[in-house]
């Protein structure tokens, strides 16, 4: 995810110190986070740089001085144009277990059923803890991880799916062998052989 | 504790010379106030299964054992009666009559057991609460959309209390939505009043609400996936929300 962006997003809201940044983020993507401190001050540093936000500081009577910053008129370009502009979705099409199953059509220990079949039942055991999460979630305050849960949902529905797919096609599958691969040539290049003389043999036809 | 069990249960169509295989030598147990998801492909024999539990069928060979009672055992009427006492269905297609009201719809299976009409109606009202609709209980079908219609039908299931639900494709005919908050609803039968429900479907996500999935092909079982105390809603929620960081 982008630290820049997620960082101007807050900005927009109102200005805001380091810190308090850093507890925002947890509070409003609801998401593990595991930057190290240091990295909302170094990205804050590159933003300041590239005259996205500025800063004030701010005097305290009894702590030390602190920045506060603010987002600049570039810094609102920026996030509305990283808004109107599409995310790149990466899809593990060619994953492991795609791999697993080819594999399992050209022949080995474990028959191409028995892996779909394995590869379903853990779905079906994801699909069921998702599930549950999701009829336990708070809509009024757990929204963000219910959506989440929803696209785990649906993903995990697609696998299946696809997985009830391949299944149906087994009996085409048995029929499939890999294409072998070209035989290497070797040695030195022969002479070209002469065409064989046609036989003449008597009662069958020339062409 | 065993509610439903069957011993070798086989069910042919067609005749000596062509026979059609549709359930062959099932043997299924179903716990009682379980929830148990029957999934398989078209023709692989799953809602013939289901109406053999149900009674609505008779096998060729092999029991269906309703706790001790055996279904083959008993005349049309005794299978009529444990029928309405006992189960509960809810259909594919509504099956709802069109002239009535949703609840009118709901108190038929009491008014046929003999109950007085107005006794009826009141419980009709309370199972139409259980579904949320309460306030179109006086509504025909035609004024109602498809999600509330199989409600209706689920209250209609519901409405004699049995020990035992069978659903044949409930979502089948509903938009995802709707189909999802029929499963809940299914659900919380379960959980809340111990009913036992078996459920065909072919959809994965109503099928993730089961406590077991058992897979059919070709009338046999293949595969059986227990879903429910596997603990894993921690890994689960780690995993999601692990984000990679730029």
């Amino acid at each position: 995810m982008s630290v820049k962006h997620t960082l101007l997003a807050l900005l927009y809201q109102h200005p805001m110190h380091g810190y308090e940044l850093g507890k925002q983020l947890n509070v409003v993507i609801n998401a593990e986070w595991d930057v190290k401190p240091g990295q909302i001050a170094s990205t804050l540093a590159r933003l300041k740089d590239a005259a996205l936000v500025d800063y004030e500081i701010e005097e305290t009577t009894d702590a030390p001085n602190r920045k506060v910053y603010c987002i600049t008129n570039e810094g609102r370009r920026e996030l509305e144009h990283w808004y109107l502009t599409p995310e790149v979705r990466e899809y593990r099409l060619g994953d492991t277990f795609y791999i697993k199953l080819v594999l399992s059509l050209i022949g080995g220990p474990i028959s191409p059923e028995q892996v779909l079949m394995i590869q379903r039942r853990e779905l079906y055991q994801q699909l069921h803890e998702v599930t549950e999460l999701l009829r336990y979630a708070d809509i009024r305050t757990q929204l963000p991880w219910i959506l989440l849960l929803e696209s785990a949902t649906m993903h995990l529905e697609a696998d299946l799916r696809w997985i009830e797919m391949c299944e149906a096609r087994l009996p085409d599958l048995k029929h499939y062998s890999p294409p072998k691969p070209a035989p290497k040539v070797r040695g030195r290049p022969r002479r070209r052989v002469a065409e064989p003389l046609k036989s003449k043999v008597p009662g069958t036809s020339e062409d | 504790m065993s509610i439903l069990h069957t011993d070798s249960l086989t069910k042919v169509y067609g005749d000596i010379n062509h026979p059609i295989p549709a359930v062959q030598t099932v043997n299924l147990t179903v716990d009682e106030g379980e929830f148990l998801a029957i999934m398989g492909p078209s023709g692989s024999g799953k809602s013939t299964l289901l109406y053999l539990l149900g009674g609505l069928d008779k096998p060729s060979t092999g029991k269906v054992w309703l706790r001790d009672a055996d279904l083959s055992a008993l005349n049309d009427d005794g299978l009529s009666r444990l029928r309405r006492t006992e189960f509960g269905f809810v259909f594919q297609f509504f099956n709802l009559i069109p002239v009535l009201t949703a609840q009118e719809n709901v108190a038929i299976p009491l008014i046929l057991d003999g109950a007085p009409r107005r006794a009826a109606l009141k419980q009709a009202d309370e199972a139409l609460a259980r579904v949320g609709l309460a306030d179109r209980s006086t509504h025909r079908p035609s004024e109602l959309s498809g999600g509330e219609q199989q409600r209706v039908a689920l209250a209609r299931a519901l409405v004699t209390t049995p020990a035992v639900i069978l659903a044949d494709e409930p979502t089948g005919n509903l938009d995802s939505r709707s189909g999802d908050e029929m499963a809940q609803m299914l659900r919380r039968a379960v959980d809340e009043r111990k009913q036992t429900l078996v459920l065909v479907t072919h959809d994965p996500r109503i099928a993730a609400y089961a406590d077991r999935i058992v897979f059919l092909k070709d009338g046999k079982i293949v595969d059986e996936n227990r879903l429910k105390g596997q603990d894993r809603a921690e890994q689960i929620r780690e995993q999601l929300t692990k984000m990679a960081l730029s």
